[in-house]
């Protein structure tokens, strides 16, 4: 019996092909709330699952997310960006040799300034290379890196999420509009919509897409109403849930005539 | 009968105090195990020569290119695969893809729109869905959990072949610059 557990954990964890490189932490995402003045700590386990020794390498960058506002981001040097918070984090070793299945931790240090406002954002890369060219040689020689990256997340205890689906229109039977991050911190929205109709019956229902943005962003957002409504008037309840019990509800009363075109008639919040 | 009295007596004792745990049928015990977080990042090269596979490369070495005089034009006698799979229980998460351009040493000249770059949801050995093919100059792509699980993420680099290629590809031809062109890929994972 505890043969048979063995062997299938075993079997569980052989991956389907041969990795020539592996990298494991702990602690993919770092989320404070804070107050100024304040030294936070903590530390990130940074793993070896393979039977190869690597070399790691840990520096912090500044990140933004970028379209198509789904989570992709894009990074930058530390300290660079307008909502950058690299330069309160120290954090050691930055290098570390792993040998095979061995593990770490590297600890790190957060001091909030005694003034702070909204939220600020930085990212601690642990990054190791498969090998390296070592010799000159004609032709196209690319070099892989690796890296995972831990997200920081600080913002103030009192600061406030404000969004708004503003430019609402109608587009070849779809109702479009922009979806703005009006506050100093990220938001991220998670949306969805039902459409009514006059007798408060629900016709129609879905989901809008995940958004991911930082102050001042905006993002495309689109609704398509079923082919099926019949002519009418209805309205569309959209709900965003922008995390920790914010919400930002908009209502959009349209007409759909018999062509099948639709007219938004009016906004509401 | 004093004998008789001290036996009971003790059996009585003996009884008292092992009656609680008898006459208790049933007792709870509380089992407990911790998950730890984990996010996992693994890659791996492998080189492919017509159908055979060179898995565990360090890099991607198209090596020194062949002249093709029926068609003009330099070409390879090998494409790369790279593997990257990522397991995690934290959140949900993307991967991108990041390039430096492929630059001879002078600086002078790239290959960035000499490579093809396939990426495909890898669903087993052989059964894939490809998700985007692009030049190397256009493959800063991310791909969120959704567009790969179940699976990994295999992504085929190939020199331009003249036929098939990506969109802005190109063939290598005499006017480019001969030497070394050197890059470097990297591959990020993150939270989404």
């Amino acid at each position: 019996m505890k043969r048979g557990i063995i062997i299938c954990g075993i079997l569980l964890f052989i991956p389907l092909f041969s990795f020539s490189f592996n990298l494991r932490i702990d602690t993919p995402k770092i989320k404070l709330k804070v107050k100024g003045g304040e030294t936070i700590t903590g530390s990130i386990k940074v793993e070896n699952p393979s039977s190869e020794k690597i070399e790691v390498k840990i520096y912090l960058e500044d990140f933004l997310y970028t379209s198509p506002y789904d989570g992709a981001k894009q990074f930058f040097a530390p300290g660079t960006t307008e909502f950058s918070c690299s330069s309160w984090i120290n954090f050691s070793p930055q290098e570390i040799v792993l040998p095979p299945f061995g593990k770490r931790r590297v600890n790190y240090s957060i001091k909030i300034p005694s003034e702070i406002e909204g939220g600020r954002y930085a990212v601690l890369f642990f990054e190791t290379s498969l090998g390296e060219i070592k010799e000159e040689r004609e032709g196209a020689n690319i070099v892989i890196l690796g890296r995972i990256g831990t997200l920081f997340f600080l913002e103030a205890k009192d600061s406030i999420k404000r969004a708004d689906l503003e430019n609402l229109k109608v587009e070849e039977g779809t109702i479009k509009g922009d979806f703005v991050n009006r506050s100093n911190v990220v938001i991220v929205s998670r949306g969805n919509f039902y459409i009514m109709d006059e007798r408060g019956m629900v016709l129609d229902r879905g989901k809008i897409q995940d958004i991911y943005t930082f102050p001042n962003d905006k993002v495309p957002i689109s609704i398509k109403p079923s082919k099926d409504l019949p002519s009418g008037r209805y309205t569309l309840i959209s709900t965003f849930d922008l995390e920790e019990g914010d919400v930002l509800v908009k209502e959009i009363d349209f007409l759909k005539d018999s062509l099948g075109d639709i007219r938004i008639l009016q906004v509401r919040d | 009968m004093r004998g008789w009295l001290k036996t009971i007596g003790s059996l009585v004792i003996i009884l008292g105090l092992a009656l609680p745990g008898l006459t208790q049928s049933s007792k709870s015990i509380t089992i407990s195990a911790t998950i730890s977080p984990v996010e996992d990042l693994s890659v791996s090269i492998s080189r492919i020569e017509g159908s055979n596979w060179y898995p565990n490369q360090t890099s991607i070495d198209f090596g020194t290119l062949s002249y093709d005089i029926t068609n003009n034009i330099f070409r390879a006698n090998c494409y790369y695969a790279v593997d990257v799979g990522v397991s995690g229980n934290v959140s949900n998460w993307i991967i991108t893809h990041s390039v430096s351009s492929i630059k001879n040493a002078a600086g002078t000249d790239s290959l960035d729109n000499n490579i093809n770059v396939s990426f495909n949801q890898q669903l087993d050995d052989t059964t894939a869905n490809e998700i985007g093919y692009y030049s190397y100059a256009q493959s800063n792509r991310s791909f969120n959990k959704s567009q790969i699980s179940p699976g990994w993420l295999r992504i085929y680099y190939g020199i331009a072949t003249g036929s098939g290629d990506a969109s802005g590809v190109e063939s290598i031809t005499t006017a480019k610059p001969a030497g070394t062109y050197t890059g470097t890929i990297t591959l990020t994972l993150t939270p989404q």
